[in-house]
């Protein structure tokens, strides 16, 4: 009895964050911005997770304009639609996402070194 | 020359010629006579007394040089570099010139002297900058005090006393005292410092009747709990992850040679690790004969580092009491993190290696 009265009082509410996730977009909603590497210095980013209502071209077509890089979207048999950008650009398109509000912060994940 | 290159030596020449007349042979044994005095504490003009800059110590070797010419143009004109220390030799020895003898033999000395003084160049370098650089005696007895408080007495007095042969006794009197001033305060300096190492050991409301602060009393318990049982102070040993080594095999290729050790401290399946790691990196690797990581691609220890830290937050550490001492299960096809220490236990998200561009070149048939 004394241990419930003892924890009752903690505001920590361990539901807030699934329900939080749940009512956002979904726990497995994340935005997977990567970088692989290629010969010599060169590097690939690809920015895989998007959500499906946007259009991945006018995006793709900001995202160069602000890089000044090129890119593409390839079609994954699996991941669905996926942009991949010429050069480390993770900092950048995260910035660019969270900026321009497709994503929000929390839901971007940088990988890579 | 004998002189270290630590001083700035110049030599100011001065040649006048005196006809003497052949026909009167008078007794004059030298064609040339040098009078040479070296000045130890030569100053140059305004240079250093106001900027404080770097002080170099600067010789100046006056020599007056008078030439006795005879009527015969005929003149042995002689090449003064190669023949100046054996002239010098010559001159003050036959000459009998007390004073140069004394200032040839001082220059020896100080040349001898100076180049153990080395390490204090630097000092005085600093003493300038603090203090007010007005005299020079007055930097250079302050360095010698900082030399003999913190080295040894032993160079100080040898130097003082040459020193002293300089100095004007108004100055070094005066100076002395404050030499004695400075000391004392270093001296108060360094009791104060031992006072308080004492006083750290006691608690500071004792000597008053003031209350206790909190903080005070909580240290002050912490003190006791570590002292006579570490284990429940609460001082969590961190464990020390070795950094990781890397080398490179051949261009393309990284080799990662902790790997296993680092997979044993943390408690991991290297095959758990090397997913994480393949897969946050977007390549492709194995484990070689000596239980290496190989990995293609170029990468520095640094990007290990962080993705290492980004496993260990992710599959390591336990979320309630940050204690690195887990264990991760697998039950049916998911993982789970159980901590041993607190207990608690919580699901984590299996590796998933994401999209894999097609990097490099494409097979001819496709």
């Amino acid at each position: 009895m004394s241990d419930f009265d003892v924890q009752t009082p903690t505001a920590f509410d361990p539901f807030a964050d699934a329900n939080a996730e749940n009512s956002d977009a979904g726990s497995k909603d994340y935005v997977h911005i990567r970088v692989q590497q290629r010969n010599g210095r060169k590097s690939l980013t690809t920015v895989q997770g998007l959500k499906k209502e946007f259009s991945y071209n006018k995006i793709l077509k900001d995202l160069k304009k602000e890089f000044c890089c090129n890119g593409t979207v390839v079609q994954d048999p699996e991941l669905g639609q996926v942009i991949q950008l010429q050069g480390d650009q993770r900092k950048n398109v995260s910035a660019f996402l969270v900026q321009a509000g497709i994503v929000k912060k929390e839901h971007i994940k940088i990988h890579g070194f | 020359m004998e002189l270290r290159p630590v001083v700035k030596f110049t030599e100011h020449l001065v040649t006048t010629s005196k006809l003497i007349d052949h026909r009167h042979p008078t007794k004059l044994r030298h064609k040339a006579v040098r009078i040479i005095l070296t000045d130890g504490d030569a100053t140059d003009s305004g240079d250093d007394e106001g900027s404080g800059r770097i002080f170099v110590r600067r010789v100046k070797r006056h020599v007056e040089e008078v030439n006795f010419k005879s009527d015969v143009p005929k003149q042995r004109r002689t090449a003064k570099q190669s023949e100046f220390p054996i002239f010098r030799q010559d001159l003050s020895t036959a000459m009998g010139d007390e004073e140069n003898q004394n200032e040839v033999k001082e220059v020896k000395e100080e040349a001898g002297d100076i180049a153990p003084f080395d390490p204090t160049k630097k000092k005085k370098k600093k003493k300038v900058v603090i203090q007010d650089p007005a005299e020079d005696e007055a930097v250079d007895n302050l360095a010698e005090k900082t030399e003999s408080l913190s080295v040894s007495d032993g160079p100080e007095t040898s130097f003082a006393g040459l020193k002293k042969k300089k100095k004007k006794p108004v100055h070094t009197d005066l100076l002395s005292d404050e030499k004695e001033n400075l000391g004392d305060d270093l001296d108060d300096i360094g009791e104060d410092e031992e006072g308080e190492g004492i006083v750290l050991q006691q608690y500071p409301w004792e000597g008053s009747d003031r209350d206790y602060e909190y903080e005070e009393l909580l240290g002050r318990v912490f003190n006791i709990l570590r002292e006579n049982n570490p284990e429940l102070a609460g001082d969590r040993r961190r464990t020390v992850m070795r950094p990781p080594q890397v080398l490179r095999e051949g261009t393309k290729k990284t080799v990662f040679v902790n790997f296993m050790d680092l997979c044993k401290t943390m408690h991991r399946q290297p095959e758990h690790v090397m997913t994480f790691l393949l897969a946050e990196m977007g390549t492709s690797g194995s484990l070689d004969g000596q239980q290496r990581l190989v990995v293609k691609g170029r990468f520095a220890p640094k990007n290990f580092e962080g993705i290492l830290r980004r496993y260990i937050n992710d599959y390591v550490i336990c979320n309630g009491c940050k204690s690195p001492d887990t264990v991760l299960s697998k039950e049916n096809r998911l993982f789970f993190l159980r901590c041993e220490k607190c207990g608690s236990g919580r699901s984590v998200a299996p590796i998933k290696a994401g999209f894999r561009a097609q990097v490099g070149r494409r097979k001819a048939g496709t």
